[in-house]
């Protein structure tokens, strides 16, 4: 069954193509790594997908559920991690998933059990009555990592999952993405080469607005990081990914590389 | 002035310059200038129609400037909730200087001479000149009281008369804007080495007072004295050197604890989504929590108790205090919404599965809880101080609730969730301003009637069916805002 699917979406913003014609398709079980460097359209098509954003031209399904024309429907149904993290309210961590589980309608003794076992899970157990507007960037997010998986969803949507965790949570949640992923669908977005290698099992490197290429990590001839860099070079994207690419070379993920322009690794 | 320093005032004239482009269209910012000047102007020439004397015209555009001076104290309006980290938040340049070779004293110094200079170009500049027109009627121009043919001579004197005029009240007024900015700057440097808000309050209402009963205000407000001017500067730099001293950049706020309320409030109002207790609880637990929207009603009431004793003394009647403070009071939706949205944005609800026009029914609703009894409580008071009939009273009460939904549609239907933009948005501020005057001017002209001895026997319906048209109104705007912004939202 497919879980996500996008058809030729197109957004602009005045005279940048924030998306061009991307055309993508999840599969439901998938753990999906969307791959590209700063500017490619990762967080515009997550936005899309999740009906936050009309596109100007282009049509997407979410679970059988199409974005543009419900977008409630489709937000009822999955869960989403943004980038930015911590609410921007005075509701402690406790309420604000109290709050998270009255919008989606859930019982609140599921809410309170899951409330504890994901501050517990997540190491936030001792900020669950502080205010979010005074909680640490990484607690924020594990807060907000809890809302986006509160409901169980069928389909989360993740952008860059691993920002703000210190390595301990890193690994837990690496885990748990691993283990959830199979009977429920993960749409993960990063730039973070070595986090979608480690993580996914099927990869779709996107660039200007397109998907420029898709790879199934565990058939990978090569580094993940060179098939990026190829893939990207090819499509003449508009920012070359040099810090992401040089944090993964770091790690041991692949070989430096020169490029003409200068821009390499 | 060293080269490195020109380099930073340069890079955060141009941070402030686009912070304010991009939040408020663009292009359309470096109209604001003319905004100001305009309002300025025909404020000016129509209260010197009305017979109000020029120099307590500038006095007011002196006290506009302080008061507009400690509200750009807080850093490019961030708002008092973010004070204790406000110079971490609003410039990547300052935000990001203690990563850079830099002294974080003399870039925090550079920060607010660039916010003295903005704000006396952008604002204080065209509010000096709109009085150009008063000057040059001194000067024996003649405008005001229409005979435009009359010119003295010899003009060019005349001419550098105006200028002189108008370039000192400008002057006058900056420094009185950046004494107002280096006192809220020094009350927040103080926070951060402990001093309590409660302590700095008093130290505010003690300072106050002090310059009312020595005539220090008087003399500052009255302008055109060497000395005085000479002294305030002097403080203003004195204030500001001091809290460039005393802030410390280390301080954070401490972490505060809540226990578990939104759910049983929720249930106890039927809020089933819990979108009107979030709302309510946000605004709850910001600093100054509930009475802010009640302190802003009650700012209003004396601003609004001033001008009745103004408008008293050049017409020598008074309007029935009922409708007049009625409809004037209501004006304190803006601010109360403007409350309801300080601390919320939309992105919080995008991901969640629920539609924005729920969302901005929920603010309605926590406004109707805060916002209306906020108002009427300034209204209880105006009706003490101003002792009126029971029927007056009542028909007060009716336009109270009539207009502050009005007002409450209009504010969110031009605004959406960011009221304080329009400040800043020369389009929007105008479509506000009309859309505040087609109801305020009726409802002043009519509150007159009883004392010009003019009640027709149909007056008071139409009082009430005016009331009713006009609520009616203001929740049908309310009720458009949210597919409105929605929409725009998805389009964005």
């Amino acid at each position: 069954m497919t879980a996500i699917r996008a058809d030729g979406l197109e957004k602009r913003y005045g005279d940048v193509a924030a998306l061009d014609g991307l055309s993508v398709t999840v599969e439901e079980g998938e753990l999906f790594g969307f791959l590209g460097p700063n500017g490619a359209g990762k967080t515009t098509t997550l936005r899309v997908l999740t009906g936050q954003l009309r596109p100007d031209a282009g049509s997407a399904e979410v679970l059988g559920v199409d974005p543009v024309a419900e977008p409630v429907a489709v937000r009822r149904r999955v869960g989403i991690l943004p980038e930015e993290g911590s609410p921007p309210s005075f509701l402690t961590p406790r309420e604000y998933l109290s709050f998270v589980g009255r919008v989606r309608e859930m019982d609140p003794e599921t809410v309170t059990e899951r409330t504890e076992a994901w501050a517990d899970r997540l190491g936030f157990s001792g900020k669950l009555d502080t205010l979010a507007t005074d909680l640490s960037r990484g607690q924020g997010q594990k807060t907000m990592f809890a809302a986006a998986f509160l409901h169980e969803p069928d389909l989360v949507f993740i952008d860059e999952p691993l920002a703000n965790l210190d390595p301990i949570v890193q690994e837990r949640v690496k885990r748990f993405l691993a283990d959830y992923a199979g009977e429920h669908t993960v749409f993960v977005s990063t730039h973070n080469i070595e986090v979608a290698e480690e993580l996914c099992s099927r990869v779709g490197i996107v660039a200007d607005g397109r998907v420029v290429a898709e790879r199934e990590t565990a058939a990978l001839e090569g580094s993940l990081l060179d098939a990026f860099l190829d893939e990207v070079d090819r499509a003449g994207a508009r920012d070359l990914p040099g810090v992401e690419a040089g944090d993964a070379v770091g790690d041991g993920g692949g070989e430096p590389r020169n490029d003409d322009d200068g821009a390499g690794v | 002035m060293a080269s490195l320093d020109r380099v930073l005032l340069a890079t955060l004239w141009r941070e402030e310059w686009r912070l304010h482009a991009r939040l408020f269209g663009g292009g359309r910012f470096a109209v604001l200038p003319l905004v100001v000047l305009a309002m300025s102007t025909v404020g000016g020439l129509g209260l010197a129609v009305v017979g109000t004397d020029p120099a307590t015209i500038e006095r007011g555009i002196r006290g506009l400037a302080l008061l507009f001076g400690l509200y750009a104290g807080t850093a490019a309006f961030v708002g008092g909730d973010r004070t204790d980290d406000l110079f971490d938040d609003v410039s990547l340049v300052l935000s990001t200087s203690e990563t850079l070779p830099l002294d974080r004293t003399r870039t925090l110094g550079l920060f607010l001479l660039k916010d003295a200079a903005f704000y006396a170009v952008v604002f204080v500049l065209p509010m000096a000149v709109g009085t150009a027109p008063l000057a040059a009627s001194a000067a024996g121009f003649g405008l005001v009281d229409g005979t435009v043919a009359a010119v003295p001579a010899p003009v060019g004197a005349a001419l550098f008369a105006v200028v002189a005029a108008v370039g000192l009240l400008w002057v006058e007024a900056t420094v009185l804007f950046a004494l107002g900015m280096s006192l809220t700057v020094a009350a927040i440097a103080a926070r951060t080495r402990g001093i309590p808000r409660l302590g700095l309050v008093a130290g505010a209402v003690a300072l106050a007072a002090l310059a009312w009963v020595t005539g220090a205000a008087r003399l500052a407000l009255g302008g055109g004295s060497l000395a005085v001017g000479a002294a305030a500067l002097a403080l203003a730099l004195l204030m500001a050197a001091g809290a460039l001293v005393v802030h410390d950049p280390t301080h954070r706020p401490p972490m505060r604890r809540s226990n578990a309320r939104l759910g049983a409030l929720a249930d106890r109002i039927g809020d089933a989504d819990g979108l009107v207790v979030k709302s309510l609880l946000d605004l709850s637990r910001s600093r100054g929590g509930l009475w802010k929207p009640v302190v802003s009603a009650g700012i209003l009431l004396a601003v609004v108790a001033g001008l009745l004793g103004l408008v008293e003394t050049i017409v020598a009647v008074r309007p029935a205090p009922g409708a007049f403070f009625g409809a004037v009071l209501a004006l304190s939706a803006f601010t109360t919404y403007n409350w309801l949205t300080s601390v919320d944005a939309l992105a919080t609800y995008e991901i969640l599965p629920v539609a924005l026009p729920a969302v901005f029914r929920a603010k309605r609703r926590a406004f109707a809880v805060v916002g209306i009894p906020a108002a009427h409580s300034a209204y209880a008071v105006a009706l003490l101080l101003y002792p009126t009939t029971l029927g007056d009273a009542a028909l007060g009460a009716l336009w109270l609730v009539a207009a502050s939904a009005y007002f409450f549609g209009v504010t969110v239907y031009l605004a959406g969730f960011d009221p304080n933009e329009f400040l800043f948005d020369p389009a929007r501020f105008g479509a506000f301003g009309a859309a505040v005057a087609l109801v305020v001017v009726p409802a002043l002209l009519g509150s007159f009637l009883p004392a010009a001895g003019m009640v027709p026997t149909w007056a008071p319906a139409a009082a009430v069916g005016g009331a009713l048209a006009v609520g009616v109104a203001g929740v049908l705007l309310a009720v458009r805002a949210g597919p409105r912004w929605a929409e725009r939202a998805r389009a964005a």
